[in-house]
């Protein structure tokens, strides 16, 4: 990073400031014609006599009389109106352009960095303080790049201009313009210094802030169970009075600073006052002079004002670029070529993993290595063991290329591995430990990120779009930022061996089963939704399936599991409301809780004289719900899981029922009308058992649900209605293929169902495109949609994707149960075939199916070899081994 | 004098059939009024009737009792369909409305019928209580059918009456004593095998 703010303008920004000094230079003349003009007008124009005369008294152009000198010297003065305002607006849109583009550089920069600090330097600034530097901080930086060289050069000049008019008026007035300009140079810089130092401290508090938030929201946990808000908002009360402080100090010496400022300005008119009153009275100065001295002093602190101004804003920008360098240039920073450029390595690597005298520690770093010395070949399989803190998941960190030792050798293949550049080591290395990180995106996005270093096939962009793609080029190049397309392909079949994308999803589906996942990916299928009109194919296939399961639903033995869809039959696992849309509403007044509202689905039920069934079905439902409920306390989950009405809405209902006692459905008031009608469209008969739905009332709603389709000849209602015959977009694959409801009162049917659905699904081979489905399922911040389990199995499987010559596992299968880390780790083994793989094993008697066992103790190595020769009674593995 | 079920039967068919007096004066429509005047609504209150018989309910007042039928879910199983194996997690209680139930020991030749259990006794409420796993499968003999209560609904059931609780307690310490004395039975038995061995 350039040391000062000055640097990195002028480094990275000097034909821009140049082309802006230009600019507002070029914009001087007219400034100062346009000034001139009105006087012109005034004077000659309207004051003047001996027409016609020439515009300017240019013998070239043709004489005028009075009337049109005025029209073309008033049409100049609005072209110089025009032509001002043009150069305003160009030089302020250009310094927008200047500012902002080196606020992206910068910003750039700055992120580019924080992806090579040290690790050590993660423990040191916290996620909060980064976002904060990088985002609010830098903010104000922008603006002040624009300005940093044209503002001071424009108000500068102005000045210089006024004083040159001034000194030549007298000179002595001149220097008493300036007299306490000296004072002021010498007093404000001091005074200034002092808010300097307060806005270094708000700084360095606003960080803190930030960092707490963070801390609070990551433990929100903690709070809520140990009744600690009142504890951090007090804490918080306690940053945010701190900040108050500093910003009051800082307002203070600020206003001090703008006072003395004015005051200077207007004492100086004492020193015309008194000298030059002397001088005109003694003679030595005419009172011409001395009053157009007084006008252009006037003029002269303006620009002045403006420059004190900058100063103090200039400062800010200073301080702000001082405090980032700070922590963007940790010690040990990664040098950005290691990330950058092309492969150095390409050939495999080879031979053997060679670690001499390797150190590796941290302040107050309880886990760290020292003095370590080993070697084995490449291929080999091997176990690190070693009791909590003995420095061997460091040690992983150290082969996977993540820390960097801090003196002792460590060579691959003859390679030195801690300068191996990341294009190298993060292509042939993989490593993953129990703490894996997911991204916001889908399950195939995370699973093939370990693919993507550089984009291989550019993307394909229409016309308009091609067009946006150059002017994105172009600026994120003007700006010094990536000159990579995020929107490129950037999945690098070759380094997964396969030749496709369909090949890759085949060898994805491969790796899932590796890492025991396949199941819940194909449940997430199950789940998923698709687009018809993107996968006709599977569309079709999964009609079959649905073909396929009513079939097999015809044996009386399961029949009864799911209640199928049927347009002519009344579903009594479905509630009224679904038995009347019968498919799934496209309008929010058609939404199932809304029916009640909508005008559309009351005039179905007046046309079919439903309506009075309905109310006094409602009113009885109400009456029910009241007497049941009347004693359950209001945040039982009883309400939520069972009742019609929330606890909240009981009382209303209660007044209703008083209001309406006599029974009547006619001349009901409308609430209460709404309250009897929006019940009756939640009962499902086989769940509720109320019997208040009996056959002849169902086949009288089927024949609404009928009218409901129809939509009065004006055309069916916004509903997608299921039909056994057509795919629903909006429902899940599972729903489609099953085209029913579960039957409410069989025990287990949502488990038989499911058997009886993976059966089909097999049949009809449908169970990898189901998987693949499962891998577009959306895996939420950080992957939080997800399982802990389910996560760390895709951190798994997508180093395994890589292919890589050391895959090093760092305890990543710790967290499973015994059965399953033993399937995984086996997968691993035959997978890994000739590859090496490194693993960190909590269990030391794990250590037997390796080549190679290293122990570590307190950061030495406490043995390296084979296990059956190192376990032998007292030995440092035999004791881990007795410990399992 | 009537039960508190029957005057509250009584009260609620009155003010359907009422409606449905009403209602039909309206549109005209019997079969409406039948419906709702008839035997309907019933299905509920005969459950909550069932459930009264349950010996450790037959003190719940009747609004209870009929939140507890509504809250509860009716199951139907198939024979030697399992209501639940031993090792699941006890996520609920089952009164069995209709048929028997098998509760199944497993010993050293495989699963035998330890007890047979029929309408209205509770099974399962030992998991929920011990927030513990099965301790044993139960199975259905016959067709069966079962109100299923979720633990939540059964604790808090508990919780709100104390006569329930008590009464729970009550059969759970006959439970345990009757098991006492079996094990002493043994006991004696494996102790005079012993001797005349």
């Amino acid at each position: 990073m350039q040391p000062t703010i000055f640097g990195f303008v002028w480094r990275y920004s000097k034909r821009q400031q140049i082309m802006l000094i230009a600019l507002t230079a070029l914009s001087f003349p007219f400034l100062y014609f346009s000034l001139d003009l009105p006087k012109t007008i005034i004077n000659e124009a309207i004051g003047g006599d001996d027409f016609p005369r020439r515009l300017f008294g240019m013998e070239s152009l043709p004489e005028l009389d009075q009337l049109d000198y005025l029209w073309a010297l008033s049409g100049i003065f609005l072209a110089l109106v025009f032509i001002n305002g043009g150069f305003k607006y160009a030089v302020n849109v250009y310094r927008g352009v200047v500012g902002e583009r080196m606020l992206r550089r910068l910003r750039y920069q700055l992120l580019g960095r924080i992806m090579r600090f040290p690790m050590g330097q993660y423990r040191r600034v916290s996620q909060g303080e980064l976002v904060s530097m990088v985002s609010a901080e830098t903010e104000p930086l922008g603006g002040y790049i624009g300005d940093c060289l044209a503002l001071p050069a424009f108000q500068g000049g102005t000045l210089i201009t006024i004083l040159v008019f001034m000194f030549i008026q007298d000179w002595k007035l001149g220097l008493a313009a300036i007299a306490l300009y000296p004072v002021q140079a010498w007093l404000i810089p001091k005074l200034q210094r002092r808010v300097n130092q307060l806005k270094k401290q708000r700084v360095v508090r606003v960080r803190k802030l930030s960092e707490r938030i963070g801390e609070v929201v990551t433990g929100i946990q903690d709070v809520h169970s140990h009744d600690t808000s009142q504890l951090e908002l007090a804490d918080f009360s306690e940053h945010l009075g701190e900040i108050y402080r500093i910003r009051y100090n800082i307002y203070r010496q600020k206003f001090l600073i703008k006072f003395l400022n004015n005051f200077i300005a207007q004492i100086t008119p004492f020193f015309f006052y008194s000298i030059g009153g002397y001088l005109v009275i003694t003679g030595d100065l005419t009172l011409g002079a001395l009053v157009a001295a007084l006008a252009a002093y006037k003029d002269l602190s303006a620009p002045w004002k403006e420059l004190l101004n900058y100063y103090q804003i200039m400062e800010d920008a200073r301080i702000k670029y001082d405090l980032l360098t700070e922590t963007f240039e940790p010690e040990g920073i990664l040098d950005e070529s290691m990330q950058l450029g092309e492969p150095t390595v390409t050939e495999p690597f080879g031979g053997e993993v060679i670690a001499t005298n390797l150190n590796l520690r941290e302040e107050a770093d309880a886990n760290f290595v020292t003095g370590a010395t080993f070697r084995f070949d490449v291929t080999n399989k091997v176990a690190i063991v070693g009791p909590g803190g003995s420095g061997a998941q460091r040690l992983a960190t150290l082969l996977g290329g993540i820390n960097k030792p801090l003196s002792g050798g460590l060579a691959i293949g003859g390679h030195d591995l801690p300068t191996l550049p990341e294009t190298v080591s993060g292509r042939r290395f993989a490593y993953v430990n129990q703490e894996p990180r997911l991204r916001s995106g889908t399950l195939r996005d995370n699973l093939f990120y370990t693919l993507k270093h550089r984009p291989i096939r550019p993307a394909e962009y229409g016309e308009a779009a091609l067009e946006e793609y150059h002017w994105r080029t172009t600026e994120a190049s003007l700006s010094g930022n990536s000159p990579f397309d995020i929107n490129a392909d950037w999945i690098d079949f070759e380094a997964a061996g396969v030749d496709d994308s369909t090949d890759l999803t085949r060898r994805a589906v491969e790796l899932l089963t590796l890492v025991d996942l396949d199941q819940d990916v194909f449940q997430l299928g199950l789940n998923g939704v698709i687009d018809p009109d993107k996968r006709p194919d599977l569309v079709e296939r999964i009609m079959a399936a649905r073909s396929e399961l009513r079939g097999r639903l015809e044996d009386p033995a399961i029949a009864e599991l799911v209640e199928l869809f049927d347009a002519e039959q009344y579903n009594t696992n479905l509630s009224v409301g679904e038995n009347l849309v019968f498919g799934t509403s496209l309008n929010a007044n058609l939404d199932l809780d809304n029916l009640h509202n909508s005008d559309y689905v009351r005039k179905v039920l007046h046309e079919l004289n439903l309506m009075n069934d309905f109310l006094v079905i409602g009113r009885t439902v109400a009456e029910l719900m009241v007497e049941l409920f009347a004693d359950v306390p209001a945040d039982s989950e009883l309400f939520e899981q069972f009742s019609f009405i929330s606890a909240d809405d009981l009382p209303e209902f209660r007044n209703m029922l008083t209001r309406t006692e006599d029974g009547k459905t006619e001349g009901l008031m409308p609430e209460d009308r709404t309250m009897m009608l929006s019940l009756p469209f939640k009962l499902v008969v086989a769940r509720h058992r109320l019997g208040l739905i009996d056959d002849s009332l169902q086949a009288r709603i089927l024949a609404a649900r009928r009218l409901f389709s129809e939509g009065f000849g004006k055309g069916p209602p916004e509903v997608e209605f299921y039909d056994s015959e057509r795919y629903s977009a909006k429902g899940s694959v599972q729903d489609n293929i099953l085209f029913g409801r579960l039957a409410y009162g069989r025990a287990r049917s949502g488990q038989m169902v499911g058997e009886l659905i993976r059966e089909v699904v097999e049949k009809l081979e449908l169970v990898q495109d189901l998987m693949e489905v499962g891998l577009d399922f959306e895996v939420g911040i950080a992957g939080s949609r997800l399982s802990a389990a389910q996560r760390q199995k895709i951190a798994i499987a997508r180093c395994v994707l890589k292919r890589p010559e050391l895959l090093i596992v760092d305890g990543a299968t710790a967290a499973f149960d015994n059965a399953t880390q033993a399937r995984i780790m086996k997968n691993l083994f035959q997978e890994a075939g000739e590859r090496g793989l490194i693993w960190v094993l909590h269990r030391a008697s794990l250590a037997e199916e390796f080549d190679t066992t290293i122990v570590l103790d307190d950061g030495r190595v406490a043995q390296a070899g084979r296990f059956d020769e190192l376990n032998h009674p007292g030995s440092a593995l035999a004791e881990l081994v007795e410990q399992d | 004098m009537r039960s508190d079920t029957e005057t509250c039967r009584a009260r609620l068919t009155t003010n359907i059939k009422k409606a449905a007096a009403m209602m039909a004066g309206v549109t005209g429509r019997r079969d409406t009024a039948r419906m709702i005047g008839g035997e309907s609504v019933l299905d509920l209150l005969q459950e909550a009737d069932l459930l009264r018989k349950v010996p450790m309910f037959s003190r719940l007042e009747p609004a209870k009792l009929k939140l507890l039928a509504f809250t509860s879910q009716n199951l139907s199983f198939a024979n030697a369909e399992e209501l639940f194996r031993v090792g699941d997690p006890a996520d609920c209680a089952y009164v069995v409305m209709e048929g028997e139930v098998e509760v199944m020991a497993e010993t050293g030749i495989g699963e035998v019928v330890a007890v047979t259990l029929s309408q209205n006794e509770l099974v399962g409420e030992m998991g929920v209580l011990m927030k513990a796993p099965r301790s044993a499968t139960i199975r259905a003999k016959g067709e069966v059918k079962a109100l299923r209560i979720t633990d939540e609904a059964f604790v808090k059931l508990l919780r709100d009456n104390p006569d329930v609780s008590l009464d729970v307690m009550r059969q759970l310490s006959e439970k345990l004593a009757r098991s006492h004395r079996q094990f002493e039975d043994l006991q004696s038995q494996l102790h005079q095998n012993g001797v005349d061995g």
